[in-house]
């Protein structure tokens, strides 16, 4: 264990690999030495290992309606309680576990690639492209972001798809961004001007030599804004505009315990605390990081 | 032994991944009312001993001597307030850019009345006079001027001169420099060094000046202390340098410019 | 509420351009803001008029609205027609109220703005102190503690959060007034001058009025508040951490200033100057938050305007909301750059 971890942390690695996994080693013993990130980490694999095992954690089933049952307090047979229509709230939101990933997944793989493309492009060619294209982006980043996503779904429809769609549109600019200003200092370096030399056309180098490289720290963007897209998609839900019933999305269901909130408090709280808890742990992992990659701040 | 700065012993560490890492290793020296040079290349310890004196190194160092005196009070083992006392008032700084090392959005005055309030005990309008004496004393024509800047607005000789009116306000009886000139244009080096050399004469000052420039050395100083990776290997009068027995200051001297 | 660290950054550091490349960018801003919204209600929508008028309107209604926006024009010329409309402050009418938008938006607005203002002030009074200790007592507990609360605040849903407040301090311990924004029995007893009813009762000198606007204000405003402390809390201790490794802190420490001065005079100095894009950010951020608020606390501003008309499928109010809040937006930035430019001596 000794030896490997003076191996890792020569001063004088004998060979790439080496370097390399002695720097991953020194990122991870800084993250790990954060109590907070590792605790971000934790919940993030948890909520991940709870969608996916809804089934087998819960037998009650979460579109089960049982109005004999409804509101109960949280108790032996209904952890959480009930809802209005007799539904266990626990299992309502193990299953809701897998809309939120859905949701911060699909926006995920929508607005990153679309911010890459157009921030690298942007970067690369500069010109008047490039002034075009961050004209386009400082547009969406002057609007109001829930408002715009608000407005887009007021004219697309209520629905989760829609509300996708709305979150994404409104979650590319900031990628753009960070990509373009990637694409800026890298297009200056020398393996760049080689490939160039060898006949590498120009969408070629930018979408096999940049693009590449702006990745990494999109990812740490990406997880710094998971909690911000967790918090939209509730708040569209909450207004009835995301997932519409019966659907276990968090946000409907704080919005349908609203009635009941000061008989029934459990019915509006369980939700919320899982919102909360999932955005923390997103916040805490991007955070750590953050700290990791930029030790700056 | 009373008088002046006296080092034993001076141990400085600093917390790293890979364990704590000296910088430091084992000082000795004395400054009294001369004009001692700590010369070496960078990463040599010697900014490190300048700011170990005044306790001003980050959480992540560790000071450890045998012995740390400035006219017997216990520089290790004082407390905070009467530190703070000695910073300024006993043993002042100069640092290396005064791009830097002024508040950008203070003016000049402000600071300097500032160290005058801080260690005087006196009215701002007493203050205020005092600073446009002192901006006189470094060789500002239009002290008023220079008063009412803000430190964006001077050239880095102006600055500097500047800064040594700041440090000096409160009256120092020792004077630590860390590299005053070596961010300065070549054309100003030497007044600005000039006037420095002329107020800590005039004042009866101690000076320790921390510098790579052995040139600067063998002008201005009385004796030189050659540092090397934490400790001292050589010390000798500022002008035997160029008779120096050690290899590593002989190499020193060599890699040099001569003026 | 979706501000970034990274896009503050950004934003105060590029922030030296000239006047008139300032105003050509703002111009282009607002053009894009304007070409969005119409492409949001004239061109995504299946229907344009239904969706102004509303799926219970009359034929002529109807008529007049198709009429009205031109649609048998080009795209290009419709786009003409809308930007001559709104340029002339014409938001169009909305069905939900029968009035034209603008005027619902003048009536509501002050109501958001009081409790925008109020909360941005609890996070600036809170937020700045939290920040400076988080990076004085770095890496200690301090530190941990204060990091701790500002991401709950950066990851809890406001609505939810005024729910819990709600049931907590209003429902469960009657320490504070509900829902609304002055009691049933005050309403419409100060003489709206300003639109705000904390300074229009006190300019009137009706103190029971204020007391219980004051009272009802608070917890909104608190939990509103929550994000806004967070945000610039984090961001004064990361700037803050900044400036204390400066070489002029070094000099003021050197000069034996007591730590409460290097700190609070001389690294706050300049932490300030970035600060004041920070709680501009923050003040549009807390705009867009109310729309959420509102609606848990039944308060009649802007954001409980945009609710109704987004659950009526009143487009010309969501719209002409959007538009408005996006010009504030748009304003806020210019005010930071311009008092960016006063406080910093660098800049003048």
């Amino acid at each position: 264990m000794t030896a490997m971890r003076a191996w890792l942390l020569d001063e004088a690695p004998a060979s790439p690999a080496q370097a390399a996994m002695g720097r991953a080693y020194v990122a991870w013993r800084d993250f790990a030495a954060n109590p907070l990130a590792l605790t971000g980490l934790i919940i993030v694999l948890l909520l991940v290992a709870l969608a996916v095992l809804a089934p087998l954690l819960t037998a009650h089933d979460p579109y089960a309606q049982n109005l004999d049952d409804r509101l109960l307090p949280p108790g032996a047979a209904h952890w959480l309680g009930t809802d209005q229509l007799g539904r266990d709230i626990l299992a309502r939101i193990l299953y809701g576990a897998r809309i939120t990933l859905m949701i911060v997944g699909l926006v995920a793989v929508i607005a990153a690639p679309v911010g890459l493309v157009v921030g690298c492009v942007s970067g690369y060619f500069g010109g008047w492209l490039d002034v075009v294209m961050m004209r386009v982006t400082d547009v969406f980043l002057a609007f109001p972001r829930l408002i715009l996503a608000l407005a887009l779904v007021a004219a697309l429809g209520p629905g989760i798809e829609n509300a996708v769609i709305a979150l994404a549109l409104t979650a590319w600019p900031p990628y753009a961004r960070l990509a373009r200003a990637e694409a800026l200092t890298i297009r200056g370096r020398e393996f760049i001007d080689a490939a160039r030399m060898q006949g590498a056309t120009a969408w070629g180098i930018v979408f096999t030599q940049v693009m590449p490289l702006c990745t990494s720290s999109l990812i740490v963007r990406l997880t710094l804004d998971m909690a911000g897209i967790i918090l939209i998609a509730a708040g569209l839900g909450f207004l009835g505009l995301g997932a519409q019933p019966p659907a276990p999305e968090w946000g409907a269901m704080i919005a349908a315990g609203r009635q009941y909130l000061f008989d029934q408090w459990w019915v509006a709280t369980m939700p919320g605390l899982a919102i909360l808890v999932v955005s923390l742990g997103f916040n805490l992992l991007g955070d750590g990081l953050r700290d990791v990659l930029d030790p700056r701040r | 032994m009373t008088a002046g700065l006296e080092i034993a012993g001076l141990r400085v560490a600093y917390d790293s991944i890979r364990g704590p890492v000296v910088a430091v290793d084992g000082v000795d020296f004395t400054v009294g009312h001369e004009r001692v040079a700590l010369v070496g290349e960078s990463g040599s310890g010697k900014s490190t001993v300048g700011r170990a004196i005044l306790r001003l190194l980050p959480p992540s160092a560790h000071i450890a001597a045998d012995r740390m005196t400035f006219d017997g009070i216990d520089l290790l083992g004082c407390d905070e307030r009467r530190m703070r006392r000695v910073r300024g008032g006993r043993i002042g700084m100069i640092l290396q850019d005064p791009r830097h090392a002024l508040n950008p959005v203070m003016t000049v005055g402000r600071q300097i009345v500032e160290s005058y309030r801080a260690h005087g005990g006196i009215g701002g309008t007493e203050a205020r006079r005092r600073a446009l004496d002192m901006l006189a004393a470094v060789h500002i024509r239009d002290p008023e001027r220079v008063f009412a800047a803000y430190p964006h607005q001077l050239s880095g000789g102006m600055g500097q001169r500047a800064m040594i009116a700041m440090v000096l306000a409160a009256g120092p009886d020792l004077l630590i420099a860390d590299e005053p000139t070596s961010a300065l244009d070549v054309t100003v080096r030497h007044s600005v060094l000039a006037i420095l050399d002329e107020l800590v004469i005039a004042h009866g000052m101690g000076l320790l000046i921390i510098t790579h420039d052995l040139n600067l050395v063998a002008t201005f100083c009385d004796r030189a202390l050659v540092m090397r990776a934490g400790r001292i290997v050589e010390a000798l009068p500022a002008s035997g340098l160029a008779e120096a027995h050690h290899p590593y200051t002989r190499a020193l001297f060599a890699a040099a410019p001569t003026l | 509420m979706t501000v970034t660290d990274d896009e503050t950054f950004r934003m105060a550091r590029g922030r030296l351009r000239s006047g008139a490349v300032l105003a050509g960018s703002v111009a282009a801003t607002i053009l894009g803001l304007l070409l969005v919204t119409f492409f949001i209600g004239r061109v995504i929508p299946v229907d344009p008029v239904l969706a102004v008028v509303g799926d219970r309107a009359s034929a002529e209604t109807y008529a007049a609205a198709r009429e009205a926006m031109g649609l048998d024009e080009p795209l290009w010329r419709q786009f003409l027609i809308y930007l001559g409309g709104v340029l002339r402050g014409d938001f169009g009418q909305s069905v939900l109220t029968g009035r034209p938008v603008l005027a619902d938006i003048g009536r509501f607005f002050p109501a958001t703005l009081e409790l925008a203002t109020l909360a941005t002030l609890i996070g600036v009074l809170a937020g700045v102190p939290l920040g400076v200790i988080a990076a004085v007592r770095r890496g200690r507990w301090p530190d941990h503690v204060i990091r701790v609360v500002t991401l709950l605040g950066y990851s809890v849903p406001t609505f939810w959060l005024g729910m819990i407040a709600l049931l907590l301090f209003y429902a469960t311990l009657d320490w504070t007034a509900g829902p609304g924004r002055v009691d049933l029995f005050f309403e419409g007893l100060a003489q709206p001058v300003t639109g705000s009813l904390l300074i229009d009762s006190a300019l009137a000198g009706a103190w029971d009025v204020f007391g219980s606007a004051l009272d009802h204000i608070l917890l909104p405003a608190l939990v509103l508040g929550t994000f806004s402390l967070a945000y610039i809390a984090r961001m004064t201790r990361s700037f803050m951490i900044d400036q204390l490794g400066q070489e002029y802190v070094l000099a003021a420490r050197a000069k034996g200033l007591s730590e409460a001065r290097v700190v609070w005079r001389h690294a706050l100095g300049n932490t300030a100057i970035p600060l004041v894009t920070v709680v501009a950010l923050s003040y549009g951020a807390l705009l867009e938050g109310s729309v959420l608020t509102e609606t848990v606390f039944a308060w009649p501003g802007l954001g409980a305007y945009l609710t109704n008309s987004l659950l009526n499928a009143d487009m010309n109010a969501v719209l002409g909301c959007t538009i408005v809040v996006g010009i504030v937006f748009i304003g806020l930035n210019l005010l930071s750059d311009l008092l960016y430019r006063l406080l910093d001596p660098r800049a003048r």
